[in-house]
């Protein structure tokens, strides 16, 4: 399965790679994304499975992605990883269609309680 | 201002929540126990200081920074990235790495405050802020440390840090 994993950050994108791997999954066909426009294009190109995706971004933020794949009735899985956790945003991702939303910093733990509905246990 | 002191009483913008979202930022990001040591003098904390900054707009306006040595940085950033203790790191790696602390640390302070937003990290060389902060903490790094503080209000911008000058090593400094 392939995942898109978008956030402006490189060091962000490596350590929830890192983080998903240490929750146990592995063996997905990563594809990195470095704001929300490029996501757009890759999730268009690579219909992935899953994406992760940052909420505050150049270009494209998280969730003006998220309204733009709902509004185009693409229903991929959509979960935000994000320092911006406050219940007013989770209300609004999960208003716009996203599955969860991780507030950083996160834990291997809280990957693992989130992604086993969606895409089932770690290897 | 009245209304400002109120809202940071609620929440709790003090020592203890800041030494909390340290912890936790610390675990998650540098797979490390954030270890509280005494006030460390800046002239302490190393040569050619850094400090990384976010900016909380909104209901509280503030400033939370993490400063700490150029040298004491890339150790960071290598840790973040998982890289190899010999490998040099790149200034673009360490901006984008120690932004990205300070901005999960901001993001927390932040989320302690209804409606507040957060503005974007950057990066000034030194100490920026002279006046006492309402939170600090100091956190054991090897043989020095590392400080997150938090200021009220908003400060003139410095110029942004040339981390490639920074970063040299300091014979050739």
């Amino acid at each position: 399965m392939k995942i898109v994993i978008a956030d402006d950050s490189r060091v962000m994108r490596q350590i929830v790679l890192r983080t998903m791997r240490q929750a146990g999954y592995v063996g997905f066909d990563i594809i990195e994304a470095c704001d929300g426009a490029d996501a757009l294009e890759k999730i268009d190109e690579h219909a992935p499975g899953l994406v992760l995706s940052d909420w505050n971004m150049p270009n494209m933020t998280g969730i003006d992605l998220l309204r733009r794949l709902r509004g185009a009735g693409n229903q991929v899985p959509f979960g935000f990883v994000t320092s911006e956790g406050s219940e007013e945003m989770r209300n609004t991702a999960d208003q716009a269609g996203a599955q969860f939303l991780i507030a950083k910093p996160f834990s291997a733990e809280s990957f693992r309680d989130v992604l086993e509905p969606l895409i089932g246990s770690a290897s | 201002m009245v209304a400002i002191d109120e809202d940071l009483e609620r929440a709790s913008v003090s020592s203890i929540a800041i030494r909390s979202i340290a912890a936790q930022v610390w675990e998650s990001l540098f797979d490390a126990q954030a270890v509280q040591v005494a006030a460390v003098a800046d002239n302490e904390l190393g040569t050619n200081l850094l400090t990384f900054s976010v900016d909380v707009y909104g209901a509280w306006e503030g400033t939370v920074s993490l400063t700490c040595a150029a040298g004491v940085g890339e150790e960071m950033t290598r840790r973040m990235l998982a890289m190899p203790e010999s490998d040099d790191v790149d200034p673009l790696d360490l901006e984008d790495a120690l932004g990205e602390v300070v901005n999960v640390i901001g993001g927390n302070v932040k989320s302690l405050v209804d409606g507040c937003t957060l503005g974007l990290p950057r990066v000034v060389d030194g100490t920026p802020r002279s006046e006492p902060p309402l939170a600090v903490l100091y956190i054991e790094w090897g043989s020095s440390a590392v400080r997150v503080s938090v200021h009220d209000g908003h400060t003139d911008q410095q110029p942004e840090a040339d981390l490639d000058e920074n970063l040299q090593p300091e014979e050739q400094s």
